[in-house]
């Protein structure tokens, strides 16, 4: 079946509002996804920018007015390190994941794989 | 990249300043090498036009900047619900005690217009430093990360069979406010206005002698409501001792309300009555009316509150 497309001004209210509460909830549901998806890509040393690219490279779609706040606080919590290293002639952060990263990151990823294994077959539930 | 340069101080503006130049110069890389892609991807230089679009997309400075505080609320999910509690119930103590004091000063010989005036601005005033007060304490336990352990130190046992039978703060203060008015003028330490005016001239008025007899079971009464909702107040939910202790009290009450409706009389003058005519007793016979649609009042008011007892204790019964 073909879902109708509406441009936003065209949108019935119920829909719109209905989308409201859908991206909210992606951004809810993104927030702990993309902490995993940096520290994993942190593995191998990023700047900012080069992460964020790296980031999108893999489907991960991120402004930098979340993703630099965000490796901050991961800094300031200990499961980054980072210096400054001049790269092409710029003074860059480079930013890698620490030993306790590490820890986490294990951690994050086997609750991560726990909740995918419990959550996919009551959605594939669903669908059928 | 003379708008990139102008965003970025913009933002700088609002970074904390131990973190500014380590932010900005970490932006500053990011949109540099953004625009240059851009710029590499149509093969020239991104014009004037295009470079404010791509800092549009980006967002205003300041909520940039805000994504780097520490903080971006006064008061967090975690205390806002103990936060709203402490609220309502300072806002309904300022407004049952500066009620409280008006009444006093009315009864007391003022005029009650000019104490209205007054009554509206300490009631404003009071709730605007209730407010102030309160949400400053709490935005500084917020800001310390100070944990109020109210919501780790509850009891399961003293859940409510019924989520109705929680009890009513305001009830409480408003109740409290009338006893211990009541009491003081019981024991004669206010005094309300007694003077009237008949026949051009001031006459006293006072109570019959009657009253006495009921001096002590009264003053039992207002002393055990006064205490009894002083300990309602720092409870939260009824149970069978409050609500039995309640409908014990209520059931005194109208013993002794019906009491000190059967005096008669239950005004006299004070003073010489000699020279008292037909019109003085007249009058005293419009007072001791007066008086007793008074009584029948506060007998309805106790009557509906030994009606929400009742009903509090069936609701109890029949959830147990």
């Amino acid at each position: 079946m073909c879902r109708p497309v509406y441009t936003l001004n065209e949108m019935p209210g119920d829909l719109m509002e209905a989308e409201e509460i859908f991206e909210k909830l992606k951004l809810e549901l993104r927030r702990g996804a993309i902490v995993l998806a940096v520290l994993a890509r942190l593995r191998q040393e990023h700047y900012g920018y080069s992460l964020r690219k790296a980031l999108i490279a893999s489907g991960i779609e991120i402004d930098e007015g979340t993703l630099y706040p965000l490796i901050r606080r991961l800094e300031k919590q200990g499961l980054l390190l980072s210096e400054w290293r001049e790269e092409d002639k710029r003074q860059k952060r480079f930013y890698r994941i620490s030993e306790i990263g590490k820890d986490v990151l294990k951690r994050l990823t086997e609750e991560w794989s726990h909740l995918n294994s419990s959550i996919s077959p009551m959605l594939e539930e669903d669908e059928s | 990249m003379i708008w990139v340069d102008r965003y970025l101080h913009a933002v700088a503006n609002y970074l904390p300043e131990e973190s500014r130049e380590d932010i900005t110069q970490e932006l500053k890389i990011s949109l540099y090498e953004q625009l240059e892609d851009q710029s590499e991807a149509l093969e020239r230089a991104l014009n004037e036009e295009e470079q404010k679009a791509f800092l549009k997309q980006l967002g205003h400075p300041m909520k940039v900047a805000a994504g780097y505080a520490k903080q971006q609320y006064l008061i967090g999910p975690t205390l806002y619900p103990f936060f709203k509690y402490i609220l309502k119930l300072v806002i309904s103590i300022v407004i049952a005690v500066q009620v409280g004091l008006t009444l006093v000063t009315v009864f007391t010989g003022s005029e009650v217009l000019s104490e209205m005036p007054g009554l509206l601005s300490r009631l404003f005033y009071g709730i605007i430093i209730a407010i102030g007060g309160t949400t400053g304490g709490f935005i500084v336990a917020e800001y310390t990360g100070e944990k109020i352990d109210w919501f780790e130190n509850w009891d399961p046992s003293k859940l409510p069979p019924f989520p109705n039978l929680r009890i009513s703060r305001s009830d409480n203060i408003f109740n409290l406010v009338f006893e211990t008015i009541g009491l003081l003028w019981w024991n004669n330490i206010i005094h309300f206005t007694d003077s009237v005016t008949a026949d051009s001239s001031i006459w006293h008025i006072g109570l019959a002698e009657g009253w006495a007899t009921f001096y002590w079971p009264v003053n039992i009464i207002l002393f055990g409501a006064i205490a009894l909702h002083l300990h309602y107040l720092f409870s939260e939910y009824w149970d069978l001792p409050k609500i039995s202790v309640g409908i014990v009290l209520d059931a005194a009450t109208l013993v002794v309300l019906y009491g000190l409706s059967q005096l008669d009389p239950a005004i006299v003058f004070k003073g010489d009555i000699t020279t008292a005519s037909d019109g003085h007793q007249r009058l005293i016979g419009l007072l001791d009316g007066i008086l007793w649609y008074i009584l029948l009042g506060i007998a309805l008011v106790v009557m509906y509150e030994l009606y929400k007892h009742g009903k509090t204790l069936y609701q109890m019964k029949r959830g147990a």
